[in-house]
């Protein structure tokens, strides 16, 4: 039997907390995530899936509620040890990839490694490997600007798993992508969770992604439903 | 170190080549700006100094003692302290006071009478210009010979007519071929043909009337004596060390001075100039922090989504802190190595070649160890602050408003 790799409970995210007119992005939210599970996070514009994700990536602090993510009280954690849980715990793909532009391929991808002050003889044949599972041999000497979006992505994947992390977060990983590129993304993202086991929550405006999602969850003004 | 050094090298490497390009000049100007100013005032007070070495004291002076009038045995002392492996050269010279007249329609009516400062100096001309260059400083007509008797040459600021001068009266305008009438303090009067004019811009001694040692001697009744010993070192900084050599030379018992004891007034004007460079300095530095600070701060805004992506990996702040700072540490540290040689290598050398015409002497802007030492370390630590606090105000944000 699976165990839950993540749990949360009540979770609350307001924001202009002092105002007179705050904004509830998440009332109490209650969700669980077990190991190897591939979740979609769906919804429309401003219903706080983003906000969610944030939470959970560790991006944000909640107002209030209880995060337990691979066993830890990460409610709890220090701005510090939450930094060094997300470098070792957790991995992020951004939607508009956020690779460093002055780091070529390679260089992005061994950043958290070199974070983790890993030695290079040690990452190299990761990265290698890595490289050559997103489909991307040959190009590790260019930079990001001499990468298509669909590519960047990759790197973006590629970046975010080299720590082999817990769980992955994806923000709308596609959004900037064509269609092609896009079902590339979507197609490594479940050959992660299909041959390694890696547990990935993705946020997504894609109804064509369920098809690759094991359970997709509906967020509507802050709440599942 | 590593990963804060990797991420300061690549992005420098691999940035913006212009923005690079002006962020290094920015500095640059700025660390040049540091240096020129307080080089001018040093180059002020160098030139005053030069100017009093080499036209009147040199390293090293020997006078005689203060109730006495000359120095007797000066032949023999001048071959003793000759002999010492860090003189460069050594004169003897003897003087007089007196007062010149310039009769200049020789009609007996609207003499011209001077009474100045650097009254008559009887050289050797053949050897003097070694260790004194009057030589190069006569601008009309020629030097002494060897010997000359009823000749003289008379500096710019007595003979009048040659520019400012700090005297209220002045012999009015002689011209190289005028004779002057010279009438000594002994009460011997004497005619002198000008045979040349020079300027120093030293006032002591363009003040002055020269002749030849034996002009001079026949009007004194000397022989061997000398009123000054001037000596010439190789190396200035070792003048104390001469000082105290040349005392125990035959028990000397004279007044054996170096440059920087006679160099009273200028000391003072120079800690004057010291102060104010000082306090130019720490403006300068202010000012250049500033710059620092703004020049970082917008290169800093430029990449606060990429501070924001590297706290997002999880990559530690400190990490992202070091990086910033050794990035402004290299604009700063290349700033002030490329401002120093633009100094050293263009401005001073251009003014070396044209050199700025002050009332004290033709000045060269000059970098003073210590100036330029304090100036790097001000400018190092205006660098560090400038570059230290925009980049912890960014990277203490949170990450998703840098993200944004």
């Amino acid at each position: 039997m699976k165990k839950n790799i993540l749990k949360v409970e009540k979770l609350v995210k307001t924001y202009k907390i002092d105002s007179p007119s705050p904004i509830l992005a998440l009332r109490g939210v209650d969700f669980t995530c077990q190991e190897g599970e591939f979740v979609g996070l769906m919804g429309r514009s401003g219903s706080g899936k983003s906000t969610f994700l944030h939470q959970l990536a560790l991006l944000d602090v909640p107002t209030s509620g209880y995060i337990e993510l691979a066993g830890v009280d990460v409610s709890k954690l220090s701005q510090k040890k939450r930094a060094v849980f997300r470098l070792k715990t957790l991995g992020y793909v951004f939607q508009d990839y956020a690779l460093i532009p002055e780091l070529n391929l390679y260089e992005n991808i061994a950043l958290p490694m070199m974070a983790l002050k890993v030695s290079k003889s040690k990452y190299h044949l990761e990265i290698v490997e890595i490289i050559r599972r997103v489909g991307l041999e040959g190009r590790e000497n260019n930079l990001p600007s001499e990468l298509s979006g669909g590519e960047q992505q990759r790197v973006s994947i590629a970046r975010a798993i080299i720590n082999k992390p817990k769980i992955l977060f994806a923000d709308e990983p596609t959004a900037n992508l064509d269609v092609e590129s896009a079902t590339v993304i979507m197609e490594l993202m479940r050959e992660l969770v299909d041959k390694y086991n890696q547990t990935i929550i993705i946020v997504t405006h894609e109804q064509d992604d369920e098809k690759y999602l094991d359970r997709v969850v509906h967020l509507t003004d802050g709440k599942f439903f | 170190m590593k990963l804060p050094i990797f991420l300061a090298y690549k992005t420098i490497l691999r940035g913006n080549k212009g923005s690079l390009s002006l962020t290094i000049f920015i500095l640059l100007a700025v660390f040049l700006n540091l240096l020129f100013i307080d080089s001018i005032f040093a180059g002020i007070a160098k030139t005053m100094d030069d100017g009093k070495i080499n036209y009147q004291y040199g390293e090293v002076i020997i006078e005689p003692k203060e109730d006495e009038k000359y120095i007797k045995n000066a032949n023999e002392f001048v071959n003793e302290i000759n002999d010492f492996y860090y003189v460069k050269s050594v004169t003897s010279r003897i003087r007089s006071g007196a007062t010149f007249f310039n009769d200049k329609n020789n009609d007996g009516r609207d003499v011209a009478k001077f009474g100045g400062a650097g009254g008559v100096i009887g050289i050797d001309a053949e050897n003097d210009n070694k260790s004194i260059d009057i030589k190069s400083t006569v601008f009309e007509g020629r030097y002494l010979k060897k010997n000359e008797i009823g000749s003289a040459i008379i500096g710019a600021d007595a003979a009048g007519g040659y520019g400012s001068s700090p005297f209220p009266r002045d012999l009015e305008g002689v011209l190289v071929g005028d004779t002057i009438e010279v009438e000594y303090y002994n009460g011997i009067s004497r005619e002198y043909k000008i045979v040349g004019i020079f300027k120093t811009k030293n006032f002591d001694v363009d003040s002055a009337l020269i002749v030849t040692k034996k002009e001079l001697n026949s009007v004194l009744g000397t022989t061997g004596e000398a009123s000054e010993i001037i000596v010439r070192l190789n190396d200035r900084s070792l003048s104390k060390k001469a000082v105290s050599d040349f005392e125990s030379v035959q028990d000397a018992g004279y007044e054996i001075s170096d440059w920087d004891e006679k160099l009273e007034f200028g000391r003072s004007i120079n800690k004057s100039f010291d102060m104010i460079g000082g306090i130019l300095r720490i403006i300068g530095s202010i000012v250049a922090g500033l710059v620092i600070f703004i020049i970082i701060f917008v290169d800093i805004l430029n990449r606060r989504k990429q501070i924001g992506i590297m706290k997002a990996i999880g990559v530690p702040q400190i990490y992202i802190t070091n990086s910033y700072l050794i990035r402004g540490m290299f604009y700063t540290s290349v700033g002030m190595i490329l401002g120093y040689l633009c100094m050293e290598y263009c401005v001073i050398a251009y003014f070396e070649k044209n050199p700025i015409d002050f009332p004290m002497g033709w000045m060269v802007p000059y970098i003073k160890i210590e100036s330029l030492k304090m100036s790097i370390i001000l400018f190092t630590i205006a660098g560090f602050v400038g570059s230290f606090l925009p980049t912890i105000r960014e990277v203490r944000k949170k990450i998703l408003d840098l993200m944004r």
